[in-house]
């Protein structure tokens, strides 16, 4: 509760650091004003009042779990995010479970054959992919598979006015998601992958794993059986704050892919000096974080059941 | 190049004439089909009564109408008012609407709709119209079809202002609730009169219209549906009308490096046409107020110093004229060419400068300066920057460039007043207001005010008189003879003429033929099957 609090007063500071507010903003994009137009923009958008009015009314609105109303948009803060909300979801948790599969198994791969040219082409693949600016990788893929192979659409989430239903409609929206679901794993498995693989090297050198060797199991069971429950904990930890960035989303993928996330609201609410907008979108993936990390605290304890007796 | 893409713009330009030209008897319209479209950025709502922006514009002109349109050049032609009568003294004006005409919710349209967005919206919440209708002191509705306005004093600019763009017809049945009508729920669920119905938008996506069944102007519009999509990334927005997942881009969709490339492609065509409307002029704005820029010398010296030819040639890709005024050539009726003109003169620029006491010192340097770029414009803006860093060097002006976010650089520009020099585009319309350049208009944290800190009272004088002025020759004379001085004075650099293109589809048809293209009801446009 605290923490909540700690970061709604820090995100309310911030965001009143950056000069101009959304009635600038507006006129701005208006192309004229006058002063009178100014003052009933600053009058309706409650800038008139003082900081500290601003500040109280903030913090009683949170208390009461009201994200506000966003004068920009003219609609409600929570309908605006909730709007964005299963966009996110489908592109950011199927990236997230992708790229942990694919990495921790790549990384289980290469592990068990160190040395091995195997071992080589995974390891220099995963360093190339993580040295590739998503963006980049983003762009090409529309180059190739949309523009010279037409196979994938550019952008976007969905055929617009499609008229598509059931199946239709599932099987169109999956292959929107294809490219930037790829494009958003891909960064993501080649750090499993890497971390994975050092995570198994390390764990097999450990005394237990001897043992194990020891009583003469063969090389499949230690490790699968023992190595790799024990390799797994960074995994747990990575996956942790991957997904303490879900509510996020990624601004980058979104704006390459036209996907109509959370990142782009909060880019937009920056940039149009959105307050109320902006101070819930911090509030609502602070909250995330806060329960991803208590989550990641209970997986611990089921993974290795030391930590939750010690 | 620069050149050869001139003459592809005007060739493209004939192409398109004799293709509206030939609708008549060589391809009659079609039915059906759904019109993807590309514009950007993505609206903040979808009205422009509350926010008077060129993005909500282009979406809401497509639902909402005003009281007339222009034709391609310039003169009023119907759309919610069929006849209208402006009186000798210019006090009076009469409107007779269109019978019959329903909202797309099936209420009729009235002289009280009129009314109230007139008292309601336009003269109170839209950043033009508080000008525009400022002078409207009373709106009688003798019937149902009837709007007399009475005016305090002549307003001139007001017959140019009631299109869709500038002053939309919006229903009070809807509004006038006595709540906040910018807090309405229907401000992005528009209700209109026009060709097309708003069905749906997903925000950060896209939006959907589809065609009112039971338009007043029976057989239109063709299409079955509109849809904008808003693509954030301009890579992938090229890439979209490219493989033809959207088949028009307005207002420059895409950076001008790529336009070449497209309109190259056998099944896309580029035009610059339907801009004529916001006659748009590159604009360089000195601070006035403060050193160097208060000696009217250094003004004159940066003018001879700018070549504004590679300006237009090396950034905005041949996509513009040279401007010559304050008032793009576009605007007929006001614009003049018989001005101070400062054609491209480094030798002269020197001497000028060290005239007014700016001599180089031992590392040949005049000025240190500081330049705000405009980066909110666009990415030609920053490219614009670096090109003055390099011209102004060779007179000796060392230029720090420096970068913001809008709301960063509105603040510094209008409330702070904490620059040097920026360079912006200002439209002009159909009938001048050129509040830029009135004293009066000096006024602390308004953006677009006159941030120059220029006053010159007799400016100020004809700027005033032109604005109640009734009698057209009058009207001309004032406007030239505010443009001979404010290019004598210099408080702004004109630079060029924009040409913002559109593109699309070889099978869209149409889809420009008012005096603001893009943004007019695209109630004619229709798709080749």
């Amino acid at each position: 509760m605290l923490v909540v609090f700690i970061i709604a007063t820090a995100n309310f500071a911030l965001v009143h650091l950056v000069p101009g507010d959304a009635a600038d903003v507006l006129a701005g994009e208006s192309g004229s004003a006058t002063p009178e137009y100014m003052q009933m923009l600053r009058q309706r958008f409650g800038l008139d009042k003082s900081l500290p009015e601003q500040y109280a009314i903030y913090i009683w609105n949170t208390a009461r779990l009201d994200l506000g109303y966003s004068f920009r948009f003219s609609e409600p803060v929570s309908k605006l995010i909730l709007g964005r909300l299963p966009a996110t979801l489908i592109l950011m948790v199927p990236a997230a479970i992708l790229s942990f599969c694919i990495g921790v198994g790549m990384g289980v791969f290469a592990s068990r054959r160190v040395g091995t040219w195997a071992d080589s082409v995974v390891s220099v693949a995963a360093v190339l992919v993580y040295a590739m600016p998503v963006f980049w990788v983003g762009l090409m893929m529309i180059v190739i598979f949309s523009v010279n192979l037409r196979w994938l659409p550019t952008n976007g989430m969905e055929t617009i006015a499609s008229g598509y239903r059931g199946m239709d409609y599932v099987i169109d929206v999956v292959q929107h998601m294809i490219m930037p679901v790829t494009a958003m794993a891909l960064f993501y498995i080649a750090l499993y992958t890497r971390m994975m693989r050092a995570s198994m090297l390390e764990v097999s050198t450990l005394d237990f794993v001897t043992t194990a060797r020891a009583k003469g199991l063969n090389d499949s069971r230690v490790a699968y059986g023992h190595v790799l429950p024990n390799a797994l904990l960074p995994m747990v930890t990575l996956l942790g704050l991957q997904v303490s960035t879900l509510l996020g989303g990624s601004i980058l993928i979104e704006t390459i892919f036209g996907w109509p996330g959370i990142g782009r609201l909060a880019y937009d609410s920056i940039a149009g000096r959105d307050v109320n907008l902006l101070m819930g979108i911090l509030l609502a993936s602070s909250v995330v974080v806060i329960v991803t990390n208590m989550v990641v605290d209970l997986a611990y304890g089921w993974l290795d059941p030391r930590i939750s007796k010690g | 190049m620069g050149i050869n893409l001139h003459l592809r713009a005007s060739l493209l330009g004939v192409v398109m004439a004799t293709a509206l030209a030939g609708t008549a008897f060589a391809q009659e319209p079609q039915r059906g089909g759904v019109l993807t479209t590309i514009h950007f950025p993505e609206p903040a709502v979808l009205s422009s009564g509350v926010n008077s922006g060129f993005v909500a514009a282009y979406v809401s002109t497509k639902i909402y109408e005003g009281l007339l349109k222009y034709d391609r050049k310039g003169d009023p032609m119907p759309v919610l008012a069929t006849s209208w009568d402006v009186a000798k003294d210019g006090l009076t004006i009469t409107f007779h609407l269109r019978d019959g005409v329903k909202w797309h919710d099936g209420q009729d349209f009235t002289a009280d709709d009129v009314k109230f967005s007139l008292e309601k919206v336009w003269k109170v919440l839209h950043s033009r119209g508080r000008l525009i209708f400022a002078n409207v002191q009373q709106v009688d509705t003798p019937d149902k079809l009837t709007v007399v306005l009475h005016l305090s004093k002549p307003s001139p600019a007001l017959m140019y202002s009631l299109n869709s763009f500038q002053a939309q017809v919006m229903p009070k049945h809807i509004f006038d609730d006595g709540s906040d009508i910018a807090k309405n729920p229907h401000i992005n669920a528009p209700i209109g009169t026009g060709p097309w119905k708003f069905n749906e938008w997903q925000r950060g996506s896209h939006v959907v219209l589809d065609r009112n069944e039971s338009y007043w102007d029976t057989g239109k519009p063709y299409p079955d549906r509109l849809v904008v999509r808003y693509i954030p990334d301009a890579a992938a927005r090229s890439a979209a009308l490219e493989t033809g997942e959207a088949q028009l881009g307005a207002q420059s969709p895409i950076p001008l490096s790529d336009v070449k490339r497209l309109a190259s492609l056998p099944d896309i065509k580029v035009t610059t046409e339907g801009y004529e409307y916001f006659a748009n002029v590159s604009t360089t704005y000195f601070n006035t107020a403060r050193k160097p820029f208060s000696d009217i010398r250094v003004r004159h010296a940066f003018a001879y110093a700018t070549d504004r030819q590679a300006m237009l040639d090396d950034i905005w890709y041949g996509y513009g004229k040279l401007a010559t005024g304050p008032i793009a050539s576009y605007n007929t009726k006001f614009y003049t060419a018989d001005v101070p003109q400062y054609p491209y003169d480094p030798e002269k620029a020197k001497a000028l400068l060290d005239e007014a006491g700016y001599t180089p010192d031992k590392d040949g340097i005049r000025m240190r300066l500081t330049y705000d770029v405009n980066s909110p414009l666009g990415a030609e803006y920053v490219r614009l920057g670096e090109l003055l860093k390099q011209q102004f060097a060779k007179i000796g002006g060392e230029l720090t460039l420096r970068t913001q976010d809008l709301a960063t650089f509105l603040k510094r520009i209008y409330t702070d007043y904490d620059y040097d020099f920026y360079t912006a585009y200002n439209g002009i319309y159909t009938y001048p207001i050129l509040s830029q350049w009135w004293g009066k208009n000096i006024q602390k944290g308004v953006p677009f005010s006159n941030s120059t800190g220029y006053a010159n009272p007799r400016v100020d004088e004809l700027i005033e008189a032109a604005q109640i002025e009734s009698d057209p020759a009058k009207q001309v004379e004032e406007f030239h003879e505010i443009q001979k001085i404010v290019m004598e004075d210099l408080p702004v650099l004109v630079n060029f003429e924009l040409d913002p293109v559109t593109i699309y589809s070889t099978k869209v048809h149409d889809h420009s033929v008012t005096y603001d293209g893009p943004f007019g009801s695209f109630s004619d446009v229709w798709i080749e099957r």
